[in-house]
């Protein structure tokens, strides 16, 4: 099932799918960060108050985006 | 012979800045870049005595596509490597070696320009602890350039880095020998590219570059008719594609030369600083104690530059004038004038200084990034990111280096929306206001009026806030809140100290510029016609309180436009008896009591705080914002600052004291909604406060 990543819990873990459309800025930006089709990602933590959620990408590098961001990235959970 | 022209890149927290510190040391130059305010350092250093090296600090950057809704500050190193002819010898590509798999997407795309470049391995100690074990030939190998480990904290591996550099530029070797997988449609595509010109450099003009995409790259095809074609063909978005080749391309590097070897276990700190409960609190304790220092040590050393000034300074050179017996318009022009307009830029040094150490070692060892994290929330209910709030807070020291610090913020438009917030932060000068006030005229309860004013403070900030970002004033470029928490790291000594100082003595000297004209327009005309000009500007502030007899008490509204604190020293020696002009920031009791008399009630004088608060930010602040902004920013924050503080002043005492002149209350009002009105009615003719232009296409001669 092809979710957005703000419908993921803290640890789970998923594959990119696809990024639905977003500004061009965005994307590239996803893209130079490695989140692209058939990549891994993992829900570290999210901030308080409903804030951002901390990814783990490939290579073990942390980000953070806000969840109307997260959102475009369509993932596939991964059940261990 | 020729200097080496040289630009040095890399990715965010890749260590590029401390790396160019070292390289350059002290020979360099800092200013922004043409239409910007993004800092342009340039610096200079000499090889084996007979070369010269000039050496670019380029912003950091992910990637080099530039998209058209990116801010110029974004763009400008894309803009800068895409112009094809430019004078550049060499490019020096500084890499996390710690963080391989994220530097390596933008090192292929710098690799794809074909230009002559080395890769500067950096933090190679911190890779070693991660057990990461590189093979350093089989790297330089697989990307067709020279590759470096350097440690830019300690310097080593400086020297072999320069030897490279200028031996790479000489020889203009490391012709891009990269090569990709492409799948069968790009690669007819990138076939097209016009003969001179290196094959690979389409790609990105295909991922939609602003600068390349018009660049005329392509033999009898157009950028737009190939991606159409592309497009049909390849069964996903033209940059996915190409960014899939990228990645698979890191991939099978780092498989040939790095080996994972056992990490050194390392504690994750995350797991406090940005726990869910304790995160908050620790932010704010963090926050806390930064701003203590600063105040309190700050505070202590600037009272010790104000007292030498005022002694040595000030006190010598009129002397020193009366010895010589100059005459006495030049004494005023040089004492009150220009001394003392540099005796209060002087007394920012140290607070200013502190406080860009703080943000720097914030900045540099990670953890801003995460107060970013933790605070986002909070910020982004005013259009703001969440790296704001630091800015924020250390306005409530002093809103120079609040102004300034909203340099991090990596938005035009966020930048800003910050610093017109920043102005309504009650600076710690206005508390010593606010302090004199409440003894005089609120001995019970005087903490409340104190806290209120910080509030009515904010809550206009936010106001402002939302205002300005949900108006077009601010154009519409994507704000990008996804970034990076990069690993925490200690920061560099050295470096943070020298960006500190370079940072204020940066203000010092635009600063200085405007303030001296402004102390001698106060100074010099102000003395003799003080009372006859207090009583003509009385009137205007009647509707706030102000009575045609407390003439004295506009006249400090006016020499509060030099520096808030100067707003004591004036009414004490205005209400004492006797006429002495001091700089003290303390109150006589008798003067105290003549404020008292000549105020009336506790209405007029809470109005009248109101205003202080509100109203035009120092002159400081004002070349701050010019300097940070513009100069018609810097108008747009002082009217807008004093109209809603005459405005609010005022909207309280006929409020307070109930007289319901309805007319005066109206006029308020009407003057909040139009000033509302205006900042949408700018969108919508889209006129005025126009920053920047298209960028200049770059065409390819062929």
């Amino acid at each position: 099932m092809v979710l957005g990543i703000s419908q993921l819990g803290v640890g789970d873990k998923a594959v990119v799918r696809g990024i639905s459309s977003v500004s061009a800025a965005l994307k590239q930006r996803l893209l130079a960060f490695g989140i692209l089709p058939n990549s891994l990602i993992e829900i570290v933590r999210l901030a308080p108050l409903g804030g951002p959620v901390q990814l783990r990408l490939q290579g073990d590098f942390m980000i953070s985006m806000r969840k109307e961001e997260a959102q475009a990235v369509k993932v596939e959970k991964i059940t261990a | 012979m020729k200097p080496i022209q040289a630009a040095i890149l890399g990715n965010p927290n890749s260590g590029k800045s401390t790396l160019f510190n070292g390289l350059t040391g002290s020979h360099q130059h800092t200013g922004n870049w043409p239409g910007v305010t993004v800092e342009q350092a340039c610096g200079l250093f000499n090889y084996k005595a007979d070369i010269d090296v000039e050496l670019i600090d380029l912003p950091g950057c992910y990637s080099l596509v530039a998209t058209s809704d990116m801010s110029l500050d974004e763009s400008l190193t894309s803009k800068y490597l895409s112009d094809l002819d430019a004078n550049l010898d060499i490019i020096v590509n500084v890499v996390d070696a710690s963080n391989l798999a994220r530097d390596l997407y933008l090192t292929l795309q710098l690799l794809e320009m074909g230009r002559p470049m080395v890769v500067a391995l950096n933090c190679y100690d911190l890779a070693k602890k991660q057990g990461k074990v590189i093979d350093i030939k089989a790297l330089a190998q697989e990307l067709g350039c020279a590759v470096v480990p350097v440690v830019a904290k300690t310097g080593a591996g400086l020297a072999e880095l320069k030897d490279a550099l200028v031996f790479n530029a000489r020889e203009n070797l490391s012709k891009a020998s990269l090569e990709y997988l492409l799948p069968q449609p790009l690669l007819e595509v990138i076939d097209k590219v016009k003969g001179n010109l290196p094959k690979l450099l389409g790609l990105r003009a295909l991922e939609g570059d602003l600068f390349l995409c018009n660049a005329n790259l392509f033999s009898d095809i157009t950028v737009d008719g190939a991606r159409d074609q592309l497009a049909g063909e390849l069964e996903q978005d033209v940059d996915i594609s190409i960014a899939k080749v990228r990645r698979h391309k890191i991939h099978e590097i780092l498989n040939q030369t790095v080996r994972q070897g056992q990490a050194a276990s390392q504690f994750d700190l995350d797991k406090i600083l940005l726990h869910p409960v304790w995160g908050l609190p620790i932010f704010l304790l963090i926050m806390y104690s930064m701003f203590g220092f600063c105040t309190e040590i700050g505070g202590m050393l600037q009272s010790g530059v104000e007292h030498v000034s005022e002694h040595y300074l000030i006190g010598g050179a009129s002397k020193l004038l009366q010895a010589i017996s100059a005459p006495n318009w030049l004494q005023t022009i040089l004492v009150a004038g220009v001394l003392q307009g540099l005796q209060i830029t002087l007394t920012f040094v140290p607070v200013l200084t502190l406080m860009f150490i703080c943000l720097s070692i914030l900045e540099n060892s990670g953890y801003m990034a995460r107060a970013a994290f933790l605070v986002d929330k909070i910020m982004q209910l005013f259009g703001l990111p969440g790296k704001s709030f630091v800015p924020m807070i250390i306005g409530f020291g002093c809103n120079v280096p609040a102004v300034m610090g909203a340099r991090t913020l990596n938005n035009y438009r966020e930048r800003v929306l910050a610093i017109l917030m920043t102005p309504f932060m009650s600076c710690s000068a206005r508390l010593a206001i606010y302090a004199i006030f409440v003894a005089a005229f609120f001995p019970k309860g005087g903490q409340n009026v104190i806290f209120s004013l910080y509030l009515v403070g904010i809550l206009v900030a936010m106001l402002t806030g939302i205002a300005l970002s949900s108006s077009a004033l601010l154009g519409s470029e994507a704000s990008i809140s996804l970034a990076e928490l990069p690993s925490y790291r200690v920061p560099a000594f050295k470096h943070v100290l020298r960006t500190a100082c370079k940072r204020s003595l940066n203000f010092v000297h635009k600063a200085v510029l405007l303030i001296i004209p402004l102390c001698l327009l106060f100074n010099c005309v102000g003395e003799r016609y003080v009372e006859q000009f207090g009583r003509k500007l009385t009137p205007i502030f009647a509707p706030m309180g102000i009575n045609e007899a407390n003439w004295q008490a506009s006249v400090g509204l006016v020499s509060g436009l030099i520096a808030k604190e100067a707003l004591i020293g004036t009414l004490n020696a205005l209400y004492s008896n006797e006429m002495q002009t001091t700089t003290m920031s303390t109150m006589t009791s008798s003067s105290s009591a003549n404020m008292v008399a000549s105020f009336g009630n506790v209405h007029a004088a809470y109005a009248y705080l109101l205003f202080t608060l509100l109203y035009f930010p120092c002159i400081s602040v004002v070349a701050a914002m010019a300097k940070e902004l513009n100069k018609k920013w810097a108008l747009f924050s002082v009217i807008w600052s004093t109209v809603l503080a005459y405005s609010v002043a005022t909207g309280y005492y006929q409020l307070a004291t109930q007289q319901w002149r309805l007319p005066v209350l109206g006029a308020c009002s009407a003057v909040l909604i139009a000033m509302l009105l205006v900042v949408r009615v700018v969108t919508w003719r889209n006129a005025g406060f126009k920053r920047r232009q298209l960028p200049t296409l770059i065409s390819v001669s062929t």
